[in-house]
């Protein structure tokens, strides 16, 4: 069965470019535009991985991130922090809260892909 | 003649009336300040009353030139004036002292009962002075219109005079509570008088000397047979009066009350002294200058007695006689004014009122009614001592009898103010001793042989006291003298005076080594301020003490309200204020019963004063420097602050920009690495998709990089406007223009009402459109999603063209409203939906506006939506270019 994997970001180039991205690698992508919609999606559909933007209106990735690792069938899932925010404590920040990988944007498609490839392995073995 | 002689009388006090309300009224304000000097000279002139102008000449013919021996005195003191008379000066002002009783009274520990004593004193030894002038007025009334009219005492031109004088001094004298205001009409008046009696004796005498005879040679000549007799007279009369006369002469001259009050109380700066010490002494020359002519002339003619000069006038014609007539009024209402002034203050301020005040303890006192009061009584008494006692003596003998009374005081003042053991017992015994060797050799002689006191000098007359071999002058004078120095000095060196008095020793003695204004915080005491307050409005009254607390603590920087706590400066400042109303023993009396007080001893003072002197300029100088250090600290402070500031926020708008940059360039690679590593993979219209995004990031990321760009320029001045005369119309027709389509495809419905009234003016075409743009731009961004409702406005505002956009959107937070045009706020703003600017837009139409010299803001609209307007300036010239 096709991983399942979320996509919350604001940014429409991102989305479109990623969603293509996953979508030829054989995952089942998602997509949420803000943290709402996301967390909408985290209860529908139960992702294996998430991937999270930060700096978003009304919930933001840190909040979102939180409610993954407290909502009991996705509290295992994966999750990676893609933000613009490239401070040092921001970073630490997210990986405190339970991420599995903080990368910056602007990201490589490869290494992401390559991110996410371990981390589901990591959580399915 | 007789209506003649009253009318010009009337005349003559309607224009010292007239010259003192002037004076008063600020007329000749720079003249008389310029001319200080003069006038404070010649107000001394107040020395020489009717005594001298009638006086002089009667008592030359009886007794040769012992009458000058009255004027050498001042003279020979006068080098001593800048010594003394200074001194005393400058203690007065700084304990705001007027009066002769208020002076020993200050010195000696603020005791009421000393002031009592004085007031008591001087009353008894001036008031017969002040009779006698009141006298010569109405003699010499009698003698100028040839009537008796003495028979009624109604009739008696007398009455009038008194009465006059008496409004007069309580007009002129009591204007103010403070008595330590200088009192500019009443010392001009007796400048004016001064002057004026001078002229008279001068042309009296001149034409006495040069019209009848021919010169003073001429009257001398003629004399021959008398002259013997002349200096038989001289040395009958003991030598030993001269040094006495001289010595209480030169006293007198700042210890009688009128001379204390004009060399004194009314000195305007001490330097005035120096043309006092050369032009009063000419004065007494010059009015002396015809009396011995006169005095032979009229013994040559038959005309003799006090009123010589009356009589030669009387041949002379109407004209000499006014003149005359007018010279003894103006020496005799001199005197009467400043005396009863002086006189007038101690008997309500020495004796009335601290028995008012211990009777009536509540009421609040009117202590300017009391003096005016006063001064009336004091002339009232004057009066009837005319009537009852004095009206067969020479005017010369009761002037003595002052004079010997006055310089009892001498020792209490002068040897006060230089050696600090002088003690209260001192004065007390001193004085008292002194006042009774005088009533035994001068009054009682004078009552037991039915005042008859006609030789000039006191009587030849047996008194209990009567030293064989002096002559009676002599005797009174040098024992008085002696008995009361005796008794001073021996009872101040045995007196250990208090606490107050050894402190008001020291300031008094060394008034010179504490030049600087020492904060009399030597009160160690403290009370409330409701009783200061209640205290001073029972003095003052409410009005001027509302007015000077108000004043005290704008100065001082204190709230009452907060700290109703009266210190020690603030007691000290009440203090003076009620000296300045009611004399300091008074004042004393009245702080004492609010405060409670410790006792400082007389070394903390010594201290206190020493520090002030010795530390003070020291203190100053360190006080300069930690200032400017202060200062300095402070600069440094807030330039560091800024500069932190400005770091900061440099920090934050880089690190905003990097993130604003990050956006779009993370979309472009993201799609640039898939086109690269799966383009193959790709449909066509897919691969087109994803160029096409690129394209868009790209012009936001150009958009976004000239937005900084621009911005950067606005904020370090490097931007310049390109300013030409357009119409601001013309403006937003374009912009509207521009967008026309967009707002119609957005079903926006678009009201534009713009007055065709609003003038050309000076701006830069391009960035105003800029700026409507842009505002246009967010009002459809924000305006209602369904039913869009944009309207514009533009008109003129007084010397300002505004212009207004406004959506009907969901409004923003008024607390919002003053951020929205920072930089990137949206962007930290992450509540909001993110809107597609770069963030930078208003923040550069706030730059733009500014630079016009206008300003930009937002308003909540009514019911729903938000309001833009920025306004610029009417330029009538290209105000760009001139920098």
């Amino acid at each position: 069965m096709a991983k399942k994997i979320l996509i919350v970001d604001d940014e429409p180039g991102i989305l479109m470019s990623l969603d293509f991205l996953f979508r030829k690698k054989g995952y089942d992508v998602f997509i949420a535009r803000d943290g709402k919609e996301a967390i909408e999606l985290l209860d529908k559909h139960e992702p294996d991985l998430t991937i999270l933007d930060i700096m978003m209106p009304e919930v933001d990735g840190y909040e979102v991130c939180t409610y993954i690792r407290q909502s009991a069938p996705i509290a295992n899932s994966g999750i990676i922090f893609l933000s613009a925010k490239s401070k040092k404590s921001d970073m630490e920040k997210g990986l405190e809260l339970g991420a599995d990988a903080y990368m910056t944007k602007p990201f490589s498609n490869r290494e992401l892909l390559e991110n996410i490839g371990a981390i589901i392995n990591e959580k399915t073995s | 003649m007789e209506s003649s002689i009253i009318i010009v009388s009337i005349l003559y006090l309607g224009l010292i009336f007239g010259l003192a309300y002037a004076v008063e009224k600020g007329w000749g304000k720079t003249f008389l300040t310029k001319q200080s000097g003069w006038v404070y000279a010649l107000s001394l002139g107040v020395y020489c009353t009717a005594w001298t102008f009638y006086g002089s000449i009667g008592r030359a013919q009886m007794s040769g030139i012992d009458f000058l021996a009255i004027y050498l005195g001042p003279t020979v003191m006068a080098p001593l004036w800048w010594i003394i008379i200074r001194k005393l000066v400058r203690i007065s002002k700084k304990h705001s002292i007027t009066s002769l009783s208020d002076f020993i009274g200050a010195r000696y520990g603020k005791r009421q009962s000393l002031t009592a004593l004085v007031a008591v004193v001087l009353l008894l030894g001036v008031i017969p002075y002040l009779s006698l002038q009141i006298k010569a007025i109405s003699e010499s009334l009698q003698i100028a219109s040839k009537i008796d009219v003495v028979s009624k005492w109604y009739l008696d031109p007398a009455v009038f005079i008194t009465i006059i004088m008496v409004c007069f001094v309580v007009f002129f004298g009591t204007r103010y509570l403070e008595t330590n205001k200088l009192k500019t009409g009443i010392v001009t008046v007796v400048a004016f008088e001064s002057v004026f009696k001078l002229v008279a004796f001068l042309l009296g005498g001149g034409f006495i000397v040069y019209g009848y005879f021919h010169g003073p040679s001429d009257i001398f000549a003629r004399s021959g047979d008398t002259l013997p007799n002349f200096y038989e007279n001289v040395q009958l009369s003991d030598s030993g009066d001269w040094f006495w006369l001289i010595l209480i002469s030169g006293l007198s001259v700042f210890l009688l009350p009128r001379q204390f009050q004009v060399a004194i109380a009314e000195n305007r700066q001490e330097q005035d002294l120096k043309k006092a010490m050369w032009v009063f002494p000419l004065y007494l020359l010059l009015i002396n200058l015809f009396v011995l002519p006169i005095a032979f002339a009229g013994t040559l003619t038959n005309h003799t007695g006090d009123y010589t000069l009356l009589s030669f006038a009387k041949e002379s014609g109407a004209f000499w006689v006014i003149l005359i007539y007018l010279g003894g009024l103006s020496a005799a209402t001199a005197m009467l004014i400043v005396s009863s002034l002086a006189l007038g203050q101690m008997l309500s301020n020495n004796l009335i009122l601290p028995n008012y005040i211990k009777k009536i303890p509540s009421k609040p006192i009117n202590v300017i009614r009391l003096r005016q009061i006063s001064i009336a009584i004091v002339l009232f008494l004057a009066y009837l001592y005319y009537q009852g006692l004095g009206k067969n003596e020479s005017l010369i003998s009761i002037g003595i009898v002052s004079f010997i009374a006055v310089s009892q005081l001498a020792p209490a003042i002068v040897i006060g103010s230089y050696w600090k053991k002088a003690s209260s017992t001192g004065v007390w015994t001193g004085v008292t001793a002194g006042m009774l060797v005088w009533f035994v050799t001068v009054i009682l002689p004078s009552i037991n042989h039915n005042y008859d006191l006609n030789i000039g000098t006191l009587i030849n007359l047996e008194n209990p006291l009567q030293i064989a071999g002096l002559s009676p002058t002599s005797n009174a004078i040098m024992l008085s003298l002696f008995c009361n120095l005796v008794c001073f000095i021996g009872f101040s060196v045995h007196s250990k005076p208090g606490v107050e008095e050894s402190n008001q020793a020291e300031l008094f003695v060394d008034v010179f080594k504490f030049t600087r204004e020492y904060e009399s915080n030597l009160y160690s005491g403290s009370t409330s301020f409701p009783n200061i307050q209640t205290l001073l409005i029972k003095f003052l009254g409410d009005q001027r003490t509302e007015e000077v607390l108000n004043r005290y603590a704008r100065i001082n920087n204190i709230d009452w309200k907060a700290n109703p706590q009266a210190d020690s400066r603030m007691i000290s400042y009440a203090e003076r204020l009620l000296t300045e109303a009611i004399g300091p023993a008074s004042a004393r009396i009245m702080i004492a019963s609010v405060v409670q007080e410790e006792d400082i001893s007389i070394n903390e003072v010594v201290n206190i004063l020493k520090e002030s002197q010795e530390v003070i300029s020291l203190n100053r100088q360190l006080k300069q420097q930690s200032i400017q250090l202060q200062a300095l600290t402070n600069d440094l402070q807030s330039a560091n602050d800024r500069l932190k500031k400005l770091s900061e926020i440099k920090d934050d708008f880089l690190y905003t920009v990097t993130h604003e940059l990050r956006t779009p360039l993370t979309s472009i690679r993201s799609q640039a690495e898939l086109l690269l590593d799966m383009g193959s993979e790709m449909e066509p219209d897919e691969e087109a998709r994803f160029l096409q995004t690129m394209v868009r990031d790209c012009e936001r990321l150009t958009r976004l990089i000239s937005d900084v760009l621009d911005l950067e320029k606005f904020e370090s001045g490097n931007q310049k406007l390109n300013v030409r005369k357009h119409h601001i119309n013309e403006v937003i027709d374009d912009v509207i223009g521009s967008m026309r389509q967009t707002i119609e495809g957005k079903d926006i419905k678009l009201d534009v009402n713009i007055s065709d009234a609003i003038p050309a003016t000076f701006f830069d075409y391009d960035r105003l459109v800029q700026v409507s743009t842009n505002l246009l731009s967010n009002a459809m961004k924000f305006c209602d999603q369904n039913n869009g409702h944009i309207r514009i406005s533009s008109y003129q505002v007084d010397k300002m063209i505004k212009v207004n956009v406004i959506d009907n959107g969901d409004g923003i937070d008024a607390e919002k409203a003053v951020r929205i045009f920072d930089k990137f706020y949206q962007a930290h703003n992450q509540m909001r939906k993110k809107p597609s600017g770069t963030g930078l837009g208003l923040a550069i139409c706030k730059n733009i506006v500014q630079l016009h010299g206008g300003k930009i803001y937002m308003q909540p609209e009514e019911p729903k939506g938000t309001r833009f307007s920025f306004e610029i300036p009417i330029y009538k010239t290209n105000f760009s270019q001139h920098g």
